[in-house]
């Protein structure tokens, strides 16, 4: 799989689901130029705590398409394990999906598309790509 | 004229006129005789002949991917979006980072975590390589 072009924080996600214009047209952006978007499972855990049951289906038919890649935290302790990194940048984000965002952001290089530009900037800096919805 | 103005597409040496396009998903193949306009079929005669079908299911799945995520934005109420390949790879191309900022951001994280920049930099490369 080839590198994610932008992370959706739990804000896209409800943008998603709420209709938010700037959302929907990253995603066309995606799908037309052949990029993809990642998506930290916690930040969809926050997604699913924040919509009511009968939005869960906007996120159901977005997470099937190929241009929207979930990214599992990795909980192995032996080999692979994401928990500490994630756990250190949501301390300094203040939230879990924001960390997480943080982190799929790093290593994939990708800007970040967020309600809460303040935090993923409290660990990514200034000058990282932010797109706020 | 229409017809003058296609041909088929050779994917074999033999020059049959057929595209054998591949059903991964299923691991099944059907073989499929397509026409093509002349522009579209020299761009076809520029790939080797046992990547055509390779090429043209990518094309058709990415195609279709995209119809599918304009669906889901219609179900969830989002407005019609034109298709402008042009436009959507420049504002798809603003999301990448550059290495500079990117390098910036590691040592910015690596001291907010109290670790190395070397270290930090490795397990964010470890994940992307994941």
């Amino acid at each position: 799989m080839s590198a994610a072009h932008w992370v959706l924080d739990t804000g896209a996600l409800m943008g998603f689901a709420h209709r938010v214009d700037a959302v929907g047209q990253i995603l066309v952006d995606l799908a037309d130029a052949d990029g993809t978007a990642a998506v930290p499972s916690l930040c969809l855990v926050e997604a699913y705590s924040l919509l009511h049951h009968e939005e869960y289906e906007w996120l159901r038919l977005l997470r099937r398409n190929p241009a929207v890649q979930t990214v599992q935290l990795a909980v192995d302790a032996e080999h692979s394990d994401d928990c500490p990194a994630v756990g250190g940048l949501a301390r300094h984000a203040g939230r879990l999906g924001a960390g997480h965002a943080a982190f799929v952001a790093l290593a994939n290089a990708a800007g970040v598309v967020t309600s809460r530009p303040d935090q993923i900037r409290a660990v990514l800096g200034d000058q990282w790509e932010i797109v706020e919805v | 004229m229409v017809a003058a103005a296609r041909r088929p597409v050779d994917g074999s040496v033999s020059g049959l006129a057929v595209l054998f396009i591949l059903d991964y998903a299923r691991c099944m193949t059907r073989r499929v005789t397509i026409s093509v306009p002349d522009d579209i079929a020299d761009q076809l005669d520029a790939i080797p002949p046992r990547q055509v079908s390779a090429y043209v299911t990518e094309a058709l799945r990415r195609r279709r991917a995209a119809e599918d995520l304009r669906a889901a934005l219609r179900a969830a109420g989002h407005r019609e979006y034109p298709y402008e390949p042009e436009g959507a790879a420049r504002r798809v191309a603003a999301g990448r980072i550059g290495p500079e900022i990117r390098e910036a951001a590691i040592a910015r994280v690596a001291g907010l975590v109290d670790r190395s920049v070397d270290d930090v930099r490795a397990e964010l490369d470890r994940r992307a390589a994941s």
